[in-house]
């Protein structure tokens, strides 16, 4: 039993071959016997990114130290200075050296999904977009414009024409698809598919 | 029936050229293959950078060194961060060879949390702080005005970048050729970094009247600069024709200020900053294909308006592949 008689059984109660040759050049006509394609696509992506941040919480510190000094330096084992803590030069003229440094330790607060960053030490913030002049249209499948807008914004407007001469039915060309990224995505790959009966 | 399914392997003779500003129009060999399929692409896009901050809450310090005083006390901090200020001022004898030199920073208030939706509004007041700024594009257009044709312009806006990229792909049974060139201008972000900065006082001199009242640093609380008072006294030589010297020299500090996200940079005595936060119009004027890209083949950049702190460019990558 032939392929087509397989595929095709109303070719027989049709009345033979020549119905049957009809039916299969029909089904198999619109890619065979196409001379020519050509595909144009345009895409225009306009995009506003939204804001995000972090924040580091940090420890106390404290450090004291000198010479030369006489008073009351009272220290504690915590981090902070004790209440009363003094100096001053010794009598004499006596040459002196003295520093200090405080660091109050940051409260860790829960993360409130719907509020802002915690109240931290340390915070990075990347503001949120803003649309400012942003636009964009396309005109017809190979024109199009667009105008930049404000900080955080990005408008990319891309046309792809992609032509199959005749004869290369079953030929298919894989390219880049929209929002392809800006650094070079290698070779194009192209993959052919050939069927003989 | 017999079915053949194969793929290319890539076996490839790879041809690469490279070129910098100034490259206008490049040869293509597409054409001379014999086609089986062609892709061309364009693509342009417009980029403006986001506004980034950070703070950094500071610390509190104090630091004191001298000789030759005869009383006087010490400025120090407390547990918050905040500067108790000299109990008592520093005195002198007079002729003698005296020098001291006070300075003190009372540490930033505890930041508090965002407001809700809000990421910065309620984390202020911090004592170091870095910034990058874009402006709002101005003047900002691209367009593809029909097949291969189209054109690009950065505009003035700081913090800008206009990326154009043509790929040209072109391929038959036994050969394959790319060419893909990228152009890209960009202007600058600004950027800054400043601290805030503390109170110092320093005092010296020899052959002096007695200083009655050395100079202080007042008490600050956190996020505040302490206050410089100056010495009383001192101030003529101790006898006449004797021989003396004195110096003296203030730094007033600063309080700490709101961290923004709008470009206003705070009032810091310590700064660096790689470009100044400007209206659109002074960032310089950038095009990209001036004449337009006037076909596959043709790519340009003009240079000739190209302002300080902004840059432009022009690559071509090309490969041709035999199976």
């Amino acid at each position: 039993m032939s392929l087509t008689s397989l595929l095709f059984p109303v070719a027989r109660w049709g009345g033979g071959l020549l119905g049957g040759a009809v039916l299969i050049s029909l089904v198999f006509s619109s890619s065979a016997r196409a001379e020519w394609s050509t595909t144009h696509t345009m895409d225009l992506v306009l995009q506003v990114e939204g804001g995000e941040g972090t924040a580091q919480a940090r420890g106390a510190s404290y450090a004291v130290g000198g010479s030369g000094l006489t008073g009351h330096p009272v220290l504690n084992s915590g981090a902070a200075p004790a209440a009363g803590f003094n100096l001053a030069p010794q009598p004499g003229g006596t040459p002196f050296v003295f520093t200090m440094s405080v660091t109050p330790a940051d409260t860790v607060t829960p993360v409130d999904l719907s509020g802002g960053l915690p109240g931290y030490g340390q915070v990075s913030i990347q503001m949120p977009g803003s649309a400012g002049n942003l636009t964009g249209s396309i005109a017809g499948p190979s024109q199009g414009s667009a105008q930049g807008g404000g900080p955080g914004s990005r408008a990319t407007l891309t046309q792809t024409t992609t032509v199959y001469p005749a004869g290369r039915e079953s030929l298919r060309a894989i390219s880049s698809g929209r929002d392809a990224p800006s650094e070079d995505s290698g070779p194009l790959s192209v993959v052919r598919s050939l069927t003989a009966f | 029936m017999k079915t053949f399914a194969f793929s290319l392997s890539p076996q490839r003779v790879a041809l690469s050229t490279a070129a910098t500003l100034g490259l206008a129009t490049l040869a293509c060999p597409l054409q001379a293959l014999a086609q089986s399929a062609s892709i061309n692409a364009i693509q342009l896009s417009v980029e403006v950078a986001p506004i980034t901050v950070s703070g950094t809450r500071l610390g509190a310090t104090t630091s004191a060194i001298g000789v030759g005083l005869a009383t006087g006390t010490l400025p120090t901090l407390n547990n918050t961060g905040a500067t108790v200020a000299i109990g008592t001022p520093f005195t002198t004898s007079a002729d003698v060879t005296f020098n001291y030199d006070v300075s003190a920073r009372a540490g930033d208030a505890a930041p508090t949390a965002g407001t809700a939706g809000q990421l910065v509004q309620g984390a202020t007041a911090f004592g170091r702080q870095t910034g990058r700024f874009s402006e709002v594009s101005a003047g900002t257009t691209m367009a593809i005005t029909g097949a291969n044709a189209a054109t690009i312009d950065a505009g003035t806006g700081i913090g800008t970048t206009a990326t154009a990229t043509i790929s040209s792909t072109v391929s038959s049974d036994a050969n394959q050729a790319q060419i893909r060139r990228v152009a890209t201008s960009t202007t600058g972000q600004s950027t800054f970094t400043a601290e805030r900065q503390g109170a110092r006082y320093q005092h010296g001199g020899s052959g002096l009247a007695a200083v009655s009242g050395g100079g202080t640093l007042g008490a600050a609380a956190v996020g505040t600069a302490p206050v410089v008072t100056v010495s009383t006294g001192g101030a003529a030589p101790s006898g006449a024709g004797v021989a003396f010297t004195r110096t003296e020299a203030v730094q007033t500090g600063q309080g700490s200020q709101a961290l923004e996200g709008t470009g206003v940079v705070p009032i810091y005595g310590t700064v660096e900053q790689t470009r100044v936060v400007a209206n659109a119009g002074t960032a310089g004027d950038i095009t990209i294909g001036t004449a337009g890209v006037a076909g596959i083949n043709s790519l340009t950049v003009d240079t000739n308006a190209l302002g300080v702190g902004n840059s432009a460019s022009l690559s071509v990558i090309q490969s041709l592949t035999a199976f």
